[in-house]
């Protein structure tokens, strides 16, 4: 006990040694731990609200609020005593396991409750059709959602106490809590600003109390009160204060502050409503999306995929493609000359007969008279071309391959055989575009030799018919004429069937186009131009399915102009758009598309669109923004959840604070500057009406209120005197040029007669008196 | 290297909430960011201003001097009147005995409250008589967010002499001192003063209690105090050697000299303390009558330095002080103090 006692013994000199009573003064470390459990509760109740208000699920709210504090409390004050500690956390175990045990249908009913809402935000996110839901035993979602609440909730609260209150790890904490909470601000959905404070005051806490390394009586398993302790080691070794309440107090109320003003002033000018407005994904975002769209459509089996895609276009196999993963890659570099507005089709495979249940179009380059596929169309627009006809004309394209699939050709429509290559293996194709509905291009004589429209053209499987059937009695477009029923299909899928790149995949034993007509109701390019083959062929017109590349006008002009090109060798005849130049344009796999051509008898085989335009996203400038910030008072007070507490109602009034804050920061900065520059202005005005002698004593008033400011000793100086010397002094200490004697003198002479005479002193000697100043 | 630490690890941090800010487009994630680039602007502009109205105050508890081996009781006060708040203020605390010209330091680690500051107390224990002073020579102030030491320099300290403990009993030539005291003790025993009145003037302050003339202090309504000049030239007088050489064995000889003249103060017998001041190179004399001014003439003793010569006080007796025909040494001996009757000259 002796050895002991001399051990604690701290010498701080010879002869000197720190008393033992100095770490005998004790302060109750009640209020210390109480406080970490304030810091658990803000962590654990932030982390179930930021959630749940994000997906804005519908709980009790208040008696979250109460039951995770009063554990986050309980579960702090475990660790008052080591004892205590081990038994309460038993004790805790036996009775939460009890308690979960006898509410086990409502957690596990609420778990899936929240993961069933959680998948239905990402499929409107992802725009994706997830059919996968959990069933929920109970169905009252209210009470099943509070019950998982508390449950996480009290979970938190015990697992993060252990990080807290131990050891403040700060850096687990941020991880627990936004660990799960990544996944609604993936989907651009915010929390509750209440719950984004609460997450913050957690963390900042945490933060400055870990910095401050005194926050702890915990440090040994040992748990006394004492206030002082020794810490460190050999040279470093100090004593340091353990904890100190009122000191921890005053601090977490100071961040807290801080956060708050920090949280509630960009709120007000970044308002969580509109902070998105405008904003385009980043490319890592939307490259992760498409992983992640197809995780949720397919599970990990979904990164399995069977086949190719280039674009989503898969030589006719469909439905296996989930979602379309897009690589920008160039696929072909194609050079040509623009003559109108018009999309370039480069066709690639042409589905004539479509195999249900294998969803799959059978390619009508396999079949015995391919090679005179768009022949009489060709034949007769060069006919029209070489005739001279107004609206004709002959172009040269040349395609070269860099990445697209090279078992196809790539061909524009009307082409004319035979595909030359030039020296660097490009395909060099001659074609005759159709202009402004050339209709001089007669195409009776040529079809007759080879019969342009077969029966499969017209031929809709007996599994679909049901389904196309279905369909156009709800078009209801019988005895229309052909641009009619082009028109309602094209309408009918705009309005109806939404356009999305993650469609997700067609189940096993479904057909591709029932399933897209009946059931998922959304697709791509290859979805719309399936669906409208059979349509079209349903109101007996003669229809293909078409895979290939489409390339946009604008795309064109986006392109690199050829030099040393001559126009005339790559295009002659009518141009809508006047002489042009050659452009290189590089197709990429986002520009692979599917579409149909169909029969007419004035123009043969030709392309038509029936795929809609994707949804534009909304924009919001400025100044939209602006008024939506300044009346929003309006749309944000909804009640935000059953509990009592009104999620919206707060994040208005925290905007409010913010802007409150602002201006009040705003006021003070204007009135401080006010104050300095009144000040500055009357004082000015008071030197320019003063007399010579006042106007030293102005000056050098002036000039020792800015040396007091710094130099407190400067202040227990009396008079001139003592003043000038000890600030001679001073410089001399630090060797820098000072006044002589004399100067002094007659500085000090100058300001006693200013001070003290009526006599006035000069211009020349305030000059001067001014000059020595600055030398001081 | 603390700080350092820190800073790269909140960089990391700062580095991961900017990419996820980045990546999610997060408001939630935004507020973090600007909350991460704020806030330790603002700690460390806090810590600044505080530094700006910080101010130590150190003073000593308790009466004017302490004994050796209690505790002394230093309070020390860090005033902040500002809302500034720090969590970890370091204090440099430096130690001495200044008698004995031994130094150390310590820091101590103390919260500074909002408007308040923090008041606390260091007890330290002086294994040695002298003056034990504690001086605050700098404060080192931490941001909330431990990024920046601000120092300050202050030098506010606190002194308190320290005066020896009582041996209980020591080996000394008690017949010796007896014997050739017998003279002086008769001379200056109280009650049987042979001192005359040199003059009679004002109470000044420090003035024995003793000396008051009531008579004439009642009279002039002012304490009126007489000057005695002792006409006996045998006097009890005492010669400690102040030696530097050890510590242990000068705090044997202050203790050895307290308590002899203790003794013989409580046997009513005036004493003087004659010891050399090797910095002014002459004795000081102090005529010591009664209990409370032993303290007083040690504390006077100790604002002087110990000396390298075992024998330094003796050697100038004679030359000193011719009058005094023998005087009480304590010296240092080999294990002991020597203490013993010496002749003058």
């Amino acid at each position: 006990m002796a050895a002991k006692k001399e051990k604690k013994q701290t010498v701080v000199c010879e002869g000197i040694v720190l008393s033992e009573s100095v770490y005998k003064r004790e302060e109750n470390r009640l209020l210390t731990i109480l406080l970490k459990g304030f810091i658990v509760y803000l962590l654990s109740m932030g982390s179930v609200g930021f959630y749940l208000s994000a997906l804005d699920i519908k709980y009790n709210v208040l008696l979250c609020h109460v039951v995770i504090s009063i554990m986050a409390f309980l579960c702090a004050l475990l660790y008052y005593r080591l004892l205590v500690e081990n038994l309460g956390y038993l004790v805790l175990l036996v009775g939460f396991a009890g308690i979960v045990y006898l509410l086990r249908y409502y957690i596990n009913s609420g778990f899936y409750a929240i993961v069933n809402i959680t998948v239905q935000n990402a499929s409107e996110y992802f725009e994706v059709d997830i059919q996968k839901l959990y069933t929920e035993v109970i169905t009252d979602r209210y009470i099943t959602v509070t019950c998982v609440a508390l449950f996480v909730g009290i979970v938190m609260d015990v697992f993060l106490n252990v990080y807290i209150s131990r050891r403040m790890q700060y850096g687990m904490a941020v991880f627990a809590v936004l660990f799960l909470n990544v996944i609604p601000l993936y989907m651009t959905e915010e929390p509750s600003l209440l719950y984004s404070t609460m997450i913050l005051i957690g963390v900042a806490l945490a933060y400055v109390y870990k910095s401050s390394r005194h926050y702890s009586p915990q440090i040994s398993t040992k748990r006394n009160n004492r206030v002082f302790t020794e810490r460190g080691r050999g040279k470093n070794k100090e004593l340091a204060y353990v904890y100190d309440i009122k000191a921890l107090l005053s601090a977490g109320i100071f961040v807290a502050a801080l956060v708050f003003s920090v949280v509630a002033v960009v709120n007000a000018f970044w308002p969580k409503e509109t902070f998105n407005s405008g904003y385009k994904m980043n490319k890592y975002k939307e490259l992760t999306m498409a992983a992640v769209g197809t995780l949720l459509v397919d599970g990990i089996e979904g990164f399995y995929r069977s086949s190719e895609d280039v674009g989503g276009m898969n030589g006719g196999r469909l439905g296996d493609v989930s979602s379309i993963h897009l690589d920008h890659q160039t696929d072909l570099v194609v050079q040509m000359t623009p003559y109108n507005y018009e999309r370039v089709y480069l066709r690639a495979f042409i589905g004539e007969t479509y195999n249900p249940y294998e969803n799959t179009w059978t390619n009508l380059y396999k079949l015995k008279w391919a090679d005179r596929d768009l022949t009489p169309e060709a034949d007769a627009l060069q006919e029209s071309y070489e005739n001279g006809d107004a609206n004709s004309a002959k172009a040269v394209m040349s395609i070269r391959n860099v990445g697209a699939n090279l078992e196809n050709t790539y061909l524009p429509y009307y082409y004319s055989l035979p595909i030359d290559k030039d020296k660097m293996g490009n395909d060099i194709i001659t074609y005759y575009p159709r202009l402004e509905e050339n209709k001089t291009a007669m195409l009776e004589k040529y079809y007759g030799e080879v019969g342009s429209v077969r029966p499969e053209d017209l031929e809709i499987p007996e599994e679909n018919k049901e389904a196309i059937a279905g369909l156009a009695e709800e078009l209801q477009l019988e005895d229309r004429s052909e641009q009619m029923v082009l028109d309602s299909v094209n309408e009918y899928f705009q309005e109806n069937i939404p356009y999305t790149i993650r469609p997700g995949r067609t189940p096993g034993k479904a057909d591709f186009i029932n399933y897209f007509l009946t059931e998922n109701r959304k697709g791509y390019c290859a979805h719309y131009a399936s669906a409208a083959t059979l349509l079209f062929r349903y109101y007996g017109i003669p229809a293909r399915y078409v895979e290939g590349y489409a390339i946009d006008y604008n795309q064109i002009t986006m392109g690199e102009l050829v030099e040393d090109a001559e126009y005339s060798d790559y295009y002659d005849g009518y141009s809508k758009l006047g002489e042009t130049a050659l452009v290189e344009i590089n197709v990429t796999d986002a520009d692979a598309h599917a579409w149909v051509e169909i029969y007419s008898k004035e123009k043969g085989w030709h392309p038509v669109e029936v795929t809609p335009a994707g949804e534009v996203e909304e924009t919001e400038d400025f100044w939209t923004a602006f008024d939506r910030f300044t009346n929003d008072s309006d749309d944000d007070e909804e009640d935000g959840s059953g509990g009592g507490i009104s999620v919206s109602v707060s994040d208005s009034l925290i905007k409010k604070i913010g802007i409150a804050l602002f201006a009040i920061l705003v006021v003070a900065i204007l009135l401080f500057l006010c104050k300095i520059g009144l000040a500055q202005i009357v004082f000015m005005i008071r030197f320019k009406r003063a007399s010579m002698n006042d106007r030293l004593i102005m000056y050098y008033s002036r000039f020792r209120i800015k040396r007091a400011r710094y130099d407190k000793e400067f202040l227990k100086c009396l008079n001139y005197r003592e003043q000038l010397l000890y600030l001679v002094a001073k410089r001399e200490q630090k060797q820098k040029e000072t006044l002589n004697s004399d100067e002094i003198e007659y500085m000090i002479a100058m300001l006693e007669q200013a001070g003290f005479s009526n006599c006035q002193i000069s211009d020349a000697d305030y000059q001067r008196v001014i000059k020595d100043m600055g030398r001081l | 290297m603390e700080t350092i630490v820190r800073i790269i690890i909140y960089g990391f941090f700062l580095g991961i909430n900017g990419l996820m800010f980045l990546f999610l487009h997060s408001h939630f994630y935004f507020t973090f960011f600007v909350l991460m680039i704020m806030a330790p602007v603002i700690s460390i502009l806090c810590a600044a201003l505080l530094k700006r109205k910080l101010s130590v105050e150190i003073t000593v508890l308790g009466e004017n001097c302490a004994k050796q081996h209690e505790d002394v009781y230093f309070q020390i006060r860090v005033k902040n009147p500002s809302f500034f708040i720090s969590l970890d203020t370091k204090l440099y605390i430096e130690f001495e005995n200044t008698f004995l010209n031994t130094k150390g330091s310590k820091v101590v680690s103390v919260p500074v409250r909002m408007l308040k500051g923090y008041t606390f107390e260091i007890p330290v224990t002086p294994s040695f008589p002298g003056i034990v002073k504690v001086c605050v020579a700098k404060v080192k102030i931490k941001d909330l967010m431990g990024f920046w030491y601000f120092g300050k320099k202050v030098f506010v300290a606190a002194e308190m002499p320290v005066v020896p403990y009582r041996r209980g009993t020591f080996q000394y030539d008690a017949s010796a001192v007896e014997q050739g005291m017998l003279e002086s003790e008769e001379s200056t025993k109280r009650g049987n003063d042979f001192s005359d009145v040199q003059e009679i003037r004002e109470y000044i302050p420090g003035d024995r209690l003793m000396s008051i003339h009531w008579k004439l202090s009642a009279k002039r309504d002012i304490l009126m105090v007489k000057d005695r000049v002792s006409m006996s030239d045998k006097q009890l007088v005492i010669v400690p050697e102040l030696w530097s050489g050890s510590l242990q064995m000068l705090d044997m000889v202050l203790a050895s000299a307290y308590t002899i003249i203790h003794t013989f103060i409580e046997d009513k017998t005036t004493v003087r303390l004659v010891y050399w001041s090797a910095k002014r190179y002459e004795y000081d004399d102090i005529r010591i009558d009664y209990a409370e001014d032993v303290d007083r003439a040690f504390i006077q003793m100790f604002y002087e330095q110990p000396y390298s010569n075992p024998n330094e006080a003796a050697e100038h007796m004679a030359g000193v002080y011719p009058e005094v025909r023998s005087y009480l040494h304590v010296a240092p001996g080999q294990d002991d103090v020597i203490i013993r009757i010496r002749e003058n000259g």
